[in-house]
């Protein structure tokens, strides 16, 4: 069991941020993320790179390998009420499961907290552009990315953002799209 | 904050009770509570999906114990969910389940099925696991511009399971906060036809269980009860027009509008309930009469489409008036006849830019639809693909629908080629590349649709001016459709119509005669021009896996054609009742065993259900049915049930080859012809095996359909040919073998709009 008590409490008490943003279970961070987020406070941006610094040094989740016992496909699972067991390559640690349960949940989260926040300095600007450009990242991040660009984006943005307008991706190709438009517009002011 | 003592989004569950229990109930209602019943006592393993309410309604202990050992399940599975390829793409999929059972061990909860420490302990995995999983999956969705049935599920399930938690969970607030914010936001922003664009699967599956949910949700959150009629924003579609379009979609005999890429399948039932109950409109009346039973589908991703039907029933008959057709000016519309014996449909809804994959090309697209069975043909080809439609520049490979290799497919079968259209110089992979206006001016009156959708055209063909279609439905018999075609220089111009098989005998014009019986002859009066036909193998994937293309070519700056159809009824059927009945619990009886033990069973059965819900009976897979009849003289039939499976059918001992109906008997009922052995005024004995489903999922996520409709010895009826059709001196006059017809005629005015 996750430590569902911690994610309720940072929902509710700023204070206990800096300790969620550092617990060793992601979906505590993830609530702490959207803590952040509600906060929208630009205080909390060198915990928000930290916390993105974080996410990049974890185990690649991008090459999940997970085997499953009575598996029925994709959309089937959401219908089916029957037992279901993952079984993980050998050597698996527990830091790569993780991984592959959280993909890019946090990171998402963090876009939008930045969003949220409404101001980013380069070197946080630099890491969402990375994200854009990064070939196998999950397209939410990209998404999530890209609507953050639309409010801290700057002409350095312009590049990393087409390169996500071109992707065969509706919602990341839609933010992009609306990320350009922002970036134009503040231009024009 | 929701009452946890009573069970949520039941407006009286001490009326509910009563009906549903009382001794000697009877209707529709009662016979789908009993399925439910029996399903959930003797499989609640196989059909978890009803095992809550039924403890909900009957409050047994032996009923709560088996919700409870399905919501443990459920949740047991959940920590495994969170590596599955599923959970991670396709989140949406896996948000509405998670809000329906999180509603249903709020029933639960109700009727004191959990202690308070079981109760802190599953709401806190339900509510995190949505925090995590569904939450992160909405706000992945552009908002506001993103409308279509995945968002609508996630908001939705947030909005659910934000309220039903609310008060106990810090968790649900952002759940709550968001869900109920941008789902009226959604409602509102579906199109103000109420169509999705999505087709029928969605729109039946998805859209219209997600409307009535949510309008229940919405309404509860804001204290009112109109939310089915009011627009959730300014300027917005309200509700009811998605559900009006659920219904609309509902064809004769059970099947949908095929304008997607699923092409014909069967539809739900709870929209239409909760339409009629709430509107007691007749087109929600009219499709809920032609629902198949037996079908069992996920709604939502949920199989609880009955459960929603039950607690939905209307109360009050259906009203004097039929319905007898609808028009959208977005979208299409649809002619019948009082009887709804005989319909044709005209379709204009937009299709996807770039990649036409789920919103099909069908720029005034016509479906002719008789007697229950439909005779155009469109949908998607078969697995094996069809090379036909497989054209060069419309393969597509894309790595988001999987975590492993990306997935390679060919989407011509989503083009204009594949679909009664025009067609310009030959080009059959008619689409469009940019996001632009569809059509012009769209138009109805009684037994009348107009559109022009010469703006589809532009982009491939810049100098067309016009091109309109005009359907009408005369004598509630004759379609007309009129096209009028004009461009700047002349091109070669197809009128294309995809046709179910087989093509038959036509004293003029093309024929077909399905394998139901149901004929369509479509004859040109302007120019007695002739029909190029061409089967096609491999689309569409069902009813029947083939098609018939009649193609009428003209060249010129402005075509002009006057087309008339005629369709005949299907055959004379005599219901055959009360069949000799044996189960094989092993489903290994070969024929000789299968028949003694037949001709001694007292058991008798219609095949209405599949037996253990037609009667009280074993959950037993295999079921064998006799009876013995004698043969008319000339051509007959047996018509066996919807949905055999391991069908085996033996005429006085002798097995019948299925293989002609291997694919449309998922659809339709087979109609076997009596074979010329069996001499007239013969008896005869039938015999036939067929599996049963026992759970809601062997259909695969593409429904499961049990046996239903019974058995019937069928005969040839008279079907009325057209010799000639011509128009003459503002006269239209159509002869058939029977009778000569005359309708005045005026035809569209050349170089006008089309709403003038």
């Amino acid at each position: 069991m996750h430590d569902i008590a911690m994610m309720e409490r940072v929902l509710c008490d700023p204070a206990s941020i800096p300790h969620a943003a550092q617990h060793p279970d992601w979906e505590v961070r993830y609530a702490a993320a959207v803590a952040i987020e509600a906060c929208a406070d630009p205080a909390w941006l060198p915990t928000v790179r930290a916390m993105w610094q974080h996410e990049l040094a974890r185990p690649d989740y991008t090459r999940a390998s997970v085997r499953f016992v009575e598996h029925v496909g994709d959309t089937r699972n959401a219908e089916m009420i029957g037992p279901l067991t993952a079984v993980f390559p050998a050597g698996t640690d527990d830091a790569t499961r993780a991984a592959w349960a959280c993909r890019g949940r946090v990171r998402q989260a963090l876009a939008f907290a930045i969003a949220a926040i409404g101001q980013c300095d380069d070197g946080l600007r630099c890491m969402l552009h990375d994200r854009l450009l990064a070939a196998d990242e999950d397209y939410p991040v990209k998404a999530a990315v890209a609507r953050a660009l639309a409010r801290v984006g700057t002409a350095a943005s312009i590049a990393p953002l087409q390169v996500a307008l071109a992707l065969d991706e509706w919602c990341t190709h839609t933010e992009a799209a609306l990320a350009l438009a922002a970036l134009a517009a503040r231009s024009s002011e | 904050m929701v009452d946890w003592s009573q069970p949520w989004l039941i407006d009286d569950i001490a009326g509910l009770r009563a009906a549903l229990l009382a001794p000697g109930a009877g209707g529709q209602r009662s016979v789908v509570w009993r399925m439910l019943v029996q399903s959930a006592r003797r499989a609640p393993e196989a059909y978890p999906w009803y095992t809550a309410f039924v403890a909900l309604i009957t409050r047994e202990p032996a009923d709560i114990a088996r919700a409870r050992q399905v919501l443990a399940c459920y949740l047991g599975k959940l920590d495994a969910v969170r590596f599955t390829s599923g959970l991670q793409l396709h989140f949406w999929c896996f948000a509405f389940p998670h809000a329906k059972w999180s509603l249903m061990f709020q029933w639960l909860c109700s009727i004191g099925a959990y202690g308070d420490d079981e109760r802190r302990a599953i709401t806190a995995q339900l509510v995190s696991f949505q925090f995590t999983n569904m939450h992160y999956g909405l706000r992945t969705k552009p908002e506001p511009a993103c409308v279509d049935n995945q968002t609508l599920a996630l908001a939705l399930s947030n909005a659910l399971v934000g309220m039903l938690f609310s008060g106990h969970s810090a968790l649900a607030e952002p759940l709550r906060r968001d869900g109920l914010r941008r789902l009226p936001a959604i409602l509102g922003a579906l199109p103000a036809s109420g169509y999705s664009g999505e087709g029928s699967a969605y729109m039946d599956g998805v859209i219209g269980p997600a409307v009535t949910l949510a309008v229940e949700v919405l309404n509860r959150a804001h204290g009112r009860d109109d939310g089915l009629w009011a627009t959730p924003q300014p300027g917005g579609t309200p509700p009811i027009a998605a559900l009006r379009m659920v219904a609309r979609e509902a064809l004769p005999g059970g099947l949908l509008l095929p304008w997607d890429n699923y092409g014909y399948q069967f539809g739900v039932r709870s929209p239409l309930a909760y339409g009629a109950a709430r509107t007691g409109e007749a087109v929600f009346f009219a499709a809920l009469a032609s629902c198949i039973w037996s079908y069992d589908i996920g709604v939502g991703w949920a199989y609880d489409d009955l459960v929603w039907t039950v607690i939905w029933w209307p109360a009050a008959a259906a009203p004097a008036e039929g319905a007898h057709g609808w028009f959208e000016e977005q979208v299409g519309g649809a002619l019948w006849s009082a009887d709804r014996q005989r319909g044709v449909l005209q379709i204009w809804d937009d299709s996807a830019p770039g990649i036409p994959t789920r919103a099909h090309v069908n720029p005034n697209a016509v479906l002719f639809h008789a007697h229950g069975v439909p005779l155009s043909a469109d949908g998607a080809a078969d697995s094996q693909g069809c090379a036909r439609f497989a054209f060069a520049d419309t393969w597509r490979e894309v790595g988001y629908l999987s975590l492993d290799a990306p997935v390679r497919y060919n989407y011509g079968d989503g083009c204009g080629g594949a679909h009664s259209v025009i067609l310009f110089d030959g080009w059959e992979g008619l689409r469009l590349h940019q996001d632009q206006p569809q059509r012009g001016a769209a138009a109805h009156a009684p037994a009348m649709l107009r559109c022009d959708v010469a703006p589809f055209y532009r982009e491939s063909v810049p100098d067309v001016r016009r091109v309109e279609r005009r359907t009408l439905l005369l004598d509630e018999r004759f379609v007309v459709i009129e096209d009028l075609i004009e461009s700047e220089a002349e091109h070669d111009v197809t009128a294309r119509f995809v046709l179910r098989p087989e093509l038959a005998p036509a004293p003029c014009g093309v024929r077909i005669v399905t394998p139901e019986g149901v004929s369509l002859q479509l004859v040109e009066a302007l120019h007695a021009a002739t029909f190029r036909c061409e089967a096609v193998a491999g689309f569409p994937a069902r009813p029947d896996g083939r098609a018939v293309l009649a193609d009428v070519v003209a060249r010129g700056r402005q075509v002009r054609w006057l087309f008339v159809a005629l369709a005949g009824p299907g055959r004379v059927a005599q219901p055959l009742t009360a069949l000799q009945a044996i189960a094989d619990p092993a489903g290994t009886l070969d024929d000789a065993h299968a028949r003694r033990l037949l001709r001694a069973s007292p058991l008798r059965l219609d095949g209405q259900l599949p037996p253990h819900l037609e009667r009280d009976l074993p959950l037993v897979r295999t079921w064998w049915y006799r009876t013995t009849l004698r043969r008319p003289a000339g051509t007959a039939w047996l018509r066996l049930p919807l949905g055999l499976a391991r069908p085996r059918v033996l005429l006085d001992g002798r097995p019948v080859d299925l293989a002609p109906w291997a694919t449309s008997l998922a659809l339709l009922p087979p109609d076997v012809p009596l074979p010329d052995w069996i001499a007239a005024d013969a008896a005869f004995e039938l015999v036939v095996r067929s599996d049963v489903p026992l759970s809601h999922y062997e259909g695969g996520g593409d429904g499961t359909l049990g046996l239903c409709g019974g058995f019937a010895l069928c005969l040839p009826s008279a079907v009325e040919q057209i010799r000639a059709a011509c128009l003459a001196d503002g006269v239209l006059a159509v002869q058939t073998d029977q009778a000569c017809y005359r309708w005045p005629y005026a035809l569209l005015p050349a170089d006008a709009p089309a709403g003038a």
